[in-house]
């Protein structure tokens, strides 16, 4: 869609409203997780905007309290091994939904992806029932299980998106070359998929890394990640080192924001 | 008998309720360099994906120099393929695309260093080993994607309208290029094309093929001087079609056009005459000619090195005549009463 | 093949699958078969007020997203891609910034003491504060604050697979830029905008995070009445009943998606 310029070069009325609108949305979406970070960095246990002055006094507390670092490293923890998981599991099942051609492959592939149409409330008490009656509640594994059945379609979506852009002669070319499946797959397939793949992680990464309802029913006390962890504390009694702790997983975000459209500007000049 | 390389033994592939392929049976010499020619829809890209291997067939079995190869997998017929979009591994260098199926082959570093610096000379791009594919043109990396295959003596290649991505001067290049390759090398090309000028220039035989079957085989020359069907006739070349009916001892197109007819035709029986135009010769004043037939010039259009005079010599029927653009053809004006000459040995008769 | 989609299937079969039945199971059971625990969501007046909530809630959020969302997509649909994809950051960092983190800022936005509140009591006095928080309005701006991504990608999607032909046609016959737009562009849109609309009632429907960080005690949706079910009443029976019931709720608008889409809800060949 080319920018609609009179030939004058002037913009009509109803354009410029829409683009006012349009900034005042951006505005709308990016205030919030921006006005965490002056407040990250007062210097009081208290909420001051703007603070009075800048210290880091409440990334102190954060990083030398044990409860909170307790929580971040176990959220570190299920989030390695969930994204480890996904992806062992969801670029195999991508790469088979992608080349091959059976009947009710369609259907399959919406088995797969149905997690994402079913509310999260729904699969946690499914997991905390199920996991509960085998006094699986409350363990590490229960968590990245119940954190990968939440990233896996996403994976799989991706890689589904990713395979697409992956010319299929090469792969006819390197079979018919002699090639075994195999070879095809590591040595044409993955290295091209490889942007697409670190998309896929870093989607799964951060989605269990945020990752909240789920955790909020299957973990115990002992094993609360840092977004359960928080939820209690902006539920009960809010502390401004949530300010502080909000500033880093925002930073994070940022992060994995511009690694991913980093990596998509890439392919495109591939 | 010269060896046989490929044989089709009665392969047809359906899609359901759509033949793609009727019932081929086909043999391909070794050293030959076959064309499948057909408009899209005909099954040449099917034929040859079979061949590949990544289409089984419904039916029929399919034999690679003496062997049945119809349930052996892709990856072990030992064939050679090109691409139209090339299909150089992205990520490789020139070097790695051309050393790929050795490797696979568990082959030597020396020997591999060695072979890829023949293909190379062989393609005429001895320097381009370091350099990645999106650094050479389209014409350079078909060229390395035709050493890939040679690469590692397969016993037949397999080309899919390579050329269809290369603008025609390009094209022209090529062809003469790979007709080269084949000459010096002697390997058996399997080559698709819809394109009926390249398959005149580069095969030692064309099957020409139309809605899953094959619709005539044989040498450029006897698919372009004596096509069997109206297909035939209409898809190489340009044609001139009539429908005529034996009369007596001549075959008698509409009015005036009359040719003797061939033996063994009952009288009455309707049939399709074609003859092409540059058989046809607009004929100067009192010129003659075995056969000839009145006619009003309805346009002439200059092609460059060809002059195509159309020419009115019936209500309903127009016969295009070229030739060798004269210099005064321009001085022939539209509108003119003229005469059509012709040797009854130019006309072809076409089965309906 | 199937050794590459077995793990996946095998997986999901067991923690995802099994899951789910265990919880229509146990929405049908006390000691045997029951109805028990769906004829108690039909004969207590609160579940039909959480249900009404849920719907409202949904509604209202989804309906304000529209509004916000289309200009956004419009106005980014517009812009040469190299803009497009600096702009495109400001709609992605909120899409992946966490829920919880934005749920706290609204807190702090919203509140009494809040940001907001403390820059009107500065100009207009303390009486001028406005109660923007732990009530439907406080819901229903953390809403669609979660879905203006979703809705902004889906209808940017539509638009950016306009024939941009047909507008350079339009202009070339003399059609003016506010014709344009409410004789082509918009109605082009319509798939896009439709799939956008229940895309976000889905999404919002089963909402947890924002109405029990940022709504009322009226504003309870059905996922918080779970949690209060599995919590504090420990009926796991009404949760699954609920559950269920939240589920073919979803499942009827997601298949109203799928129709829009033209049958296919992930993108495929």
């Amino acid at each position: 869609m080319a920018s609609s310029r009179t030939p004058a070069g002037r913009r009509s009325a109803p354009s410029r409203a829409a683009g006012f609108l349009a900034w005042a949305v951006y505005g709308f979406l990016v205030l919030p997780s921006l006005i965490i970070v002056p407040m990250s960095f007062g210097d009081k246990d208290e909420f001051q905007f703007p603070p009075q002055s800048l210290s880091l006094y409440l990334y102190e507390k954060y990083f030398f309290e044990s409860n909170w670092m307790d929580a971040t490293f176990e959220s570190l923890k299920v989030a390695v091994a969930t994204t480890v998981l996904s992806l062992l599991l969801g670029v195999g099942a991508a790469y088979g939904l992608a080349r091959s051609d059976f009947r009710g492959r369609k259907f399959l592939t919406l088995f797969l992806l149905s997690p994402m149409f079913v509310p999260v409330i729904v699969i946690a008490l499914g997991l905390y029932l199920y996991l509960g009656s085998a006094h699986l509640t409350g363990t590490t594994l229960a968590l990245v299980v119940g954190h990968t059945v939440l990233t896996l379609p996403f994976v799989i979506v991706t890689v589904l998106a990713g395979i697409r852009h992956v010319d299929r002669n090469l792969e006819v070319a390197a079979t018919v070359m002699g090639a075994s499946r195999w070879t095809v797959l590591r040595r044409v397939t993955l290295p091209l998929l490889r942007p697409t793949i670190l998309v896929a992680a870093l989607f799964s990464f951060l989605t269990s890394f945020d990752e909240v309802v789920v955790s909020y029913f299957i973990a115990h006390v002992q094993q609360q990640t840092l977004p359960v962890k928080m939820y209690s504390s902006i539920h009960w009694e809010i502390s401004p080192v949530l300010a502080a702790i909000s500033a880093l997983l925002t930073a994070l975000s940022l992060v994995t924001c511009l690694a991913v459209a980093a990596v998509q500007r890439d392919r495109q000049h591939g | 008998m010269a060896e046989e390389m490929l044989r089709f033994e009665a392969v047809s592939k359906h899609y359901g309720a759509v033949v793609a392929l009727d019932t081929i049976d086909l043999r391909v010499e070794k050293g030959e360099f076959l064309t499948l020619l057909g408009p899209s829809g005909s099954g040449k890209t099917t034929l040859l994906n079979v061949i590949a291997g990544t289409v089984a067939p419904t039916s029929g079995r399919l034999r690679l120099d003496g062997r049945d190869v119809t349930d052996l997998p892709s990856n072990q017929r030992h064939l050679g393929m090109v691409f139209q979009n090339y299909a150089l591994f992205p990520h490789m260098t020139i070097f790695e695309n051309i050393a790929f199926p050795m490797r696979v082959r568990r082959i030597g570093e020396a020997e591999i260093r060695r072979k890829v610096a023949e293909a190379l000379e062989l393609v005429r791009l001895p320097d381009v080993g370091p350099r990645r594919p999106r650094e050479l043109s389209g014409g350079q990396q078909q060229r390395i994607a035709i050493a890939r295959c040679l690469v590692y003596n397969p016993n037949l290649i397999l080309m899919d309208e390579p050329l269809g991505a290369l603008d025609k001067k390009l094209r022209d290049q090529m062809q003469l290029e790979i007709k080269r390759l084949h000459t010096s090398l002697g390997v058996t090309i399997l080559y698709v094309t819809h394109d009926q000028e390249e398959a005149l220039v580069m095969s030692d035989r064309i099957c020409l093929m139309n809605r899953g079957r094959v619709e005539q085989l044989g040498r450029p020359h006897e698919l372009y001087f004596r096509p069997r069907t109206v297909f035939a006739a209409d898809f190489l070349g340009d044609s001139n079609i009539l429908d005529a009916v034996v009369q007596g001892a001549e075959l008698r197109a509409i009015g005036e056009l009359v040719s003797p007819a061939p033996p063994g035709l009952a009288p009455g029986t309707r049939t399709k005459i074609m003859i092409r135009p540059e058989s046809l010769r607009v004929l100067d004043g009192g010129e003659g000619a075995p056969c000839t037939v009145h006619g009003t010039l309805e346009d002439v259009i200059f092609v460059g090195g060809l002059t195509k005079f159309r020419v009115r010599v019936a209500e309903q029927i127009v016969l295009i005549a070229t030739r060798l653009t004269a210099v005064n053809d321009a001085a022939s004006a539209t509108g003119m009463p003229v005469r059509l000459g012709w040797s009854p040995s130019a006309i072809v008769v076409l089965a309906t | 093949m199937a050794v590459f989609l077995l793990p996946a299937v095998l997986f999901m079969g067991a923690v995802f699958l099994l899951p789910l039945l265990v919880v229509v199971y146990t929405s049908f059971s006390e000691g045997g078969f029951t109805l028990q625990h769906y004829r108690e969501l039909v004969s207590r007046p609160l579940y039909l007020l959480v249900l009404k909530n849920t719907l409202e809630i949904s509604g209202l959020s989804t309906g304000l997203t529209l509004l916000l969302g289309f200009p956004v997509a419009y106005h980014l649909a517009r812009q040469s891609p190299r803009r497009r994809a600096f702009l495109i950051i400001f709609v992605m960092l909120p899409f992946w910034t966490s829920i919880l983190v934005k749920s706290f800022a609204f807190t702090v936005l919203l509140g009494q003491n809040g940001i907001l509140n403390s820059a009107i009591a500065a100009f207009l006095g303390d009486g001028a504060k406005v109660k923007l928080l732990f009530n439907r309005v406080g819901v229903v701006i953390g809403m669609t604050h979660f879905l203006l991504p979703f809705m902004v990608f889906t209808i940017l999607a539509s638009l950016l697979t306009q024939n941009p032909d047909l507008r350079r046609a339009a202009e070339i016959m003399g059609a003016g830029p506010l014709r344009i737009f409410s004789r082509i562009t918009l109605p082009l849109s319509m798939p896009g905008v439709l799939a956008g609309v229940l895309l976000c009632f889905i999404l919002s429907m089963g909402m947890f995070v924002t109405p029990a960080l940022l709504g009322g005690r009226t504003d309870i949706m059905m996922s918080n009445l779970v949690d209060f079910h599995v919590r504090e009443t420990l009926d796991w029976g009404v949760a699954s009943s609920l559950s269920v019931c939240l589920i073919v709720l979803t499942a009827i608008f997601t298949l109203l998606l799928a129709r829009v889409r033209g049958g296919q809800l992930v993108p495929s060949d």
